[in-house]
């Protein structure tokens, strides 16, 4: 029932505003309701910590013996601190847009935003499939529409649709892997997946998180004219993050050659992802290869038999990208605040991420975990190299938002420890001391090499400091065309091409003046072989 | 004492008789028809199981028979519901049928339509309704070809395989006759059953006899194609089970079920594998109800697993989505004189047209099964019927949700794209959607949500379809 106050006090308040601001243009008054809101929702949802598990039924469809099949939500600890981190992310993201000095009003903003936490709380907190089927489908459909409404109608949407595509079929996919579960197990619950189905909602949970295959998640969408705010980019990927975290942990010992294969492309996703992060011209263009690079950490934890332990690099994927993201407009003076979150990202025993390194490590020492352990670094030093460049010198803010906008951001760091220290039990723990320590000789010796190299910006200098850059620069062009599927893509739009002809070949034969007697031999040739095949003469 | 012969039968062939009279006047002829519809939809659904209507102290008693040449027709309440859910259809598609400029013969013809329908699932002996079905694709031909026009190649397939599809189904039934008892693989049962078959695959239109439906589709109005598909679905797929229940025979061949399965698997993957390249908004009605046709053959083929409950409740989703898919088809032509139906017309219409725009993205949605819309229930619990043991079925039954997802995103994405026309025209042109459309379109959209969230909702309406069929039934 407490869960219920959570959901009312982000949904009420949205549609307050709205009716606010139908009247009369009140902006002020919007923003204080929908942060008061937001915070009062945090803190409710902090408290239900105590109280967990929660179980709560929506709706059973009746008769039980045609549909066997409930809409209900579990709050636990697997789901728990991934709805608090998505409401953090919420109130930071109302908090810091005090910031944007806009002519046009920002309140549908903050409508999105609390009607979008709403559902992805829902989301998170599904119980069974089929409530996590039709929230992803109510997400999806609600982030396109609030963006088709954003975008500029002048402009292509290319991205838009691709996205949309992806994210249904994952939804499609989750389907699918419910059913092979269903035969053997019917109507079980996120926490009862049988093993043997496991890797099919493992590779729903890849495919709209953008890691199985590689596909990128967009940043914005063609022609949208305002920056869509990093909520929106982060808290549609938690659920699927939750589901990987309640995974059986025995799921792929059985098939030892799906589990390489899967366990290889997801190293790759991350190892390409990692290096995209740490390359790209802007913080926004790097995004969404943060959610990849990260959702491949959560990926090779459910890989190596610890779904668990994939909750902490969830979390660090909302927390500290939130923290990174919630930073604009980078403010020279207080960049030390998202440096703050680096706290999350390090992994340093006794921190959040500590409890994470068995996971993605797993019980032996591999290749996987040496690239494991380079990815892990290239994300630091992203991440640095993102702090570090936030030169910007902003000083028309109001007086408020001097208070806010870091407020904003201290939110976000706040919860990081919070979480590292109670987010379940046995969270915090020394975990595996010297990865977070190789890897941050990775990264000292790696800042240690540019200086050296004298690179000052990495995404200007480095191509003109490398050795032998203009014979490896091909080389690396092909790598990261090799990587990011393009020519798998490209292949299969080949491929439908060329079908598209035969189809319409065949439409022109079957449907053209001959077609009738072409439809009743073709009957005749499949009732023969129908008749064959089936025992039927 | 009255009947339901009387009612859901004589009552509508007079009334289309007298709208026949009456198509002229056009707001006489479509008050007439909603009325007689509703009230007979009404009726059909409000109905007591024992045929009796108490009205205070008076009631009002039904006989569920009649006798007509010898031969008898009988309207029992099992069957009312789908003669309910008929007279529905016809209730929908006249609310708008003259508005969007279908044929002047609409009216009539519609009713006169259910009525034989509804005869053709009444009469008994029940070889007489294949009779029947010939004779609804003549009175089918002025809808398709209104007066004016030429009759299409499709229109004209059309006729020609439902002509050639009654004396197969005829003679297998003549041949068969009084030899009930005969062993299930002899040389005559199976020369029967081919032969039976064969009539249904091309009365079902199945692959590869499936192209008279995307031609007349193509070349008739969408509006008065999706009536007469949703009617001829609904009402030929029940058919076939009455051909199940009464012939021991068919019912009892060798993998007769896992024939019936895969006819529907393929069928569902065939055409989302066409689907998946049309480029014209009018073959995608068509395609979809092939696509439909295949599920439903699915769920006769898992009778034994229960999949027969699903097939009574995607009856009130599929009406829906067809409604709502001729519908924005229909509406985006009328609006838009120089539309010639092709997807690369389509840029710029969802921000000229977003209220038709958004019923036709949620019809295909909804008939594709997507989550919390009103087919999603029936199609997950049919997926989750199949064994998923193997990589057969379920392989091709995955399959085949690709097609169909691939056109929807075509189209959703033509839909967004920006248009090639000025601005200042797509302004000019985006007060087009009046209030009639935002409001049938709004409640259409809640419909597709109430059968998403709340299927038992529709599956009570078509709750007693199953009775009749209890030799089927008792397989289980």
């Amino acid at each position: 029932m407490a869960f219920f106050i959570v959901l009312g006090l982000l949904i009420l308040p949205a549609f307050i505003i709205v009716i606010i601001q139908s009247t009369k243009s009140r902006v002020g008054a919007a923003w204080i309701v929908a942060l008061v809101a937001s915070c009062l929702a945090w803190l409710v949802l902090f408290l239900l910590r105590l109280f967990l598990p929660l179980s709560l039924e929506l709706l059973n469809w009746q008769p039980a013996e045609l549909f066997n099949g409930t809409i209900a939500l579990r709050l636990d600890y697997f789901t728990w601190p991934f709805a608090i981190a998505v409401l953090t992310l919420c109130v930071a993201s109302i908090f810091t847009e005090t910031t944007v000095a806009s002519k046009e009003d920002s309140s549908p903003k903050w409508v999105a935003s609390l009607t979008l936490t709403a559902l992805t709380l829902v989301s998170l907190a599904s119980a069974n499939p089929l409530t996590l089927a039709i929230t992803w489908s109510l997400i999806d459909i609600a982030e396109l529409f609030y963006r088709l409404r954003s975008a500029n109608p002048n402009h292509s949407q290319g991205s838009l649709m691709r996205n949309f595509a992806i994210r249904l079929l994952s939804t499609f996919a989750l389907i699918f892997a419910t059913a092979i579960a269903w035969a053997i197990q019917p109507n079980f619950d996120l926490n009862q997946i049988p093993s043997t189905a496991g890797i099919f909602f493992l590779l729903a949970a890849g495919l709209r998180l953008g890691v199985l295959p590689v596909h990128l998640p967009f940043t914005k969408a063609d022609g949208e004219e305002a920056p869509i705010t990093y909520l929106l980019q982060l808290a549609p990927v938690a659920s699927a993050l939750t589901l990987i975290a309640q995974l059986p942990s025995d799921f792929l010992t059985l098939n030892r050659t799906l589990f390489v294969l899967i366990q290889v492309l997801s190293a790759i996703a991350m190892l390409y992802a990692s290096m995209m992060w740490v390359s790209r011209k802007t913080e926004a263009e790097a995004r969404p290869y943060w959610i990849i690079a990260l959702s491949a950490f959560a990926l090779q934890c459910a890989l190596n038999g610890e779904p668990g332990s994939s909750r902490v690099w969830g979390l660090v994927l909302l927390l500290s990208g939130g923290l990174l993201f919630a930073f604009n407009p980078p403010i020279r003076r207080i960049r030390f605040i998202p440096a703050l979150g680096l706290v999350g990202l390090l992994g340093l025993p006794f921190t959040l991420l500590a409890s994470g390194w068995q996971g993605v490590l797993g019980q032996s020492f591999s290749v996987v975990s040496v690239v494991v352990l380079i990815s892990h670094s290239l994300l630091v030093i992203g991440y640095l190299r993102y702090v570090v460049e936030a030169t910007g010198a902003v000083t028309g803010l109001e007086k408020h938002a001097r208070i806010t906008y870091p407020l904003g951001l201290i939110v976000i760091f706040q919860t990081i420890v919070l979480l590292g220290l109670i987010a379940w039990p046995g969270v915090l723990s020394l975990g595996i001391w010297w990865a977070s320590l190789v890897s941050m000789a990775i990264t000292t010796a790696a800042i240690y090499l540019s200086r050296l190299l004298g690179i000052k910006d990495l995404h200007e200098d480095l191509p003109a400091k490398i050795p032998f850059y203009r014979i490896a620069s091909p080389i690396i062009r092909a790598i990261r065309g090799f990587f990011s599927l393009q020519w798998f893509y490209s292949a299969v739009s080949w491929l439908y091409q060329q079908t598209l002809r035969l189809e319409t070949f065949g439409s022109e034969l079957i449907e053209g003046d001959g077609g009738l007697l072409w439809s009743l031999v073709l009957l005749l040739i499949i009732m023969l072989i129908f008749a064959s095949q089936a025992g039927l003469g | 004492m009255m009947n339901t012969i009387l009612i859901w039968i004589l009552i509508p062939a007079l009334l289309s008789l007298a709208l026949a009279l009456l198509q002229r006047f056009t707001k006489l002829s479509i008050a007439v028809t909603l009325l007689g519809s509703g009230f007979l939809l009404l009726l059909a659904f409000l109905m007591p199981e024992d045929l009796i209507i108490r009205l205070g102290s008076r009631q009002f008693v039904f006989a569920d028979s009649y006798e007509v040449f010898g031969r008898l027709i009988s309207i029992t309440k099992a069957n009312l519901n789908l003669v309910g859910g008929l007279y529905l259809c016809v209730f929908i598609w006249n609310l708008f049928a003259r508005s969007l400029k279908t044929s002047q013969w609409f009216n009539a013809l519609s009713l006169l339509i259910a009525a034989l329908w509804t005869i053709a699932l009444a009469v008994q002996p029940f070889l007489y309704a294949t009779v029947i079905i010939l004779l609804i694709a003549v009175v089918s031909i002025p809808l398709l070809s209104p007066r004016g026009s030429k009759a299409g190649p499709g229109v004209l397939r059309y006729i020609t395989l439902q002509a050639i599809a009654m004396p197969l189904v005829l003679l297998s039934a003549w041949m068969l006759s009084g030899i009930e008892t005969a062993p299930s693989a002899s040389t005559l049962i199976m020369r029967a059953a081919a032969l039976v078959l064969s009539g249904f695959a091309i009365w079902l239109a199945l692959f590869p006899v499936h192209t008279w439906v995307p031609m007349v589709a193509q070349e008739s109005h969408p509006w008065t194609v999706s009536f007469l598909l949703v009617l001829m679905q609904s009402s030929l797929t029940i058919f076939f089970i009455y051909f199940l229940e009464e012939y021991a025979w068919l019912r009892n061949l060798p993998r007769m079920w896992e024939v019936l399965r895969w006819a529907g698997i393929i069928t569902i993957f065939i055409s989302s594998l066409l689907i998946s390249f049309q480029n014209k908004l009018r073959r995608i009605l068509a395609y979809f109800y092939l696509w439909e046709m295949g599920y439903a053959l699915l769920a006769i083929g898992l009778a034994q697993e229960g999949g027969l409950n699903y097939l009574q409740l995607i009856f009130m989703p599929r009406i829906l989505g067809y409604a709502g898919l001729s519908f924005s088809i229909a509406k985006l032509e009328q609006l838009e004189p120089d539309f010639d139906g092709k997807f690369n017309a389509l840029p710029g219409f969802f921000h000229r047209y977003p209220v038709i725009s958004l019923v036709l993205v949620t019809s295909l949605l909804s008939l594709a099964g997507l989550p919390m819309l009103a087919s999603f229930p029936a199609k997950r619990y049919l997926i989750n019927l199949l064994p998923w043991s193997g990589y057969g079925m379920e392989t091709w039954l995955s399959l085949g949700f690709g097609g169909v997802l691939i056109v929807i995103f075509r189209i959703i994405y033509q839909l967004v794209s920006p248009s090639k026309k000025e601005i200042a025209i797509i302004k000019a042109v985006s007060i087009s959607e009046d209030a009639i459309i935002i409001a049938f379109s709004t409640i259409l959209i809640l419909l597709f949500f109430i059968g998403g969230f709340f299927p038992t909702m529709y599956s009570e309406m078509f709750k007693g379809i199953l009775a009749p069929f209890e030799k089927i039934l008792l397989i289980n």
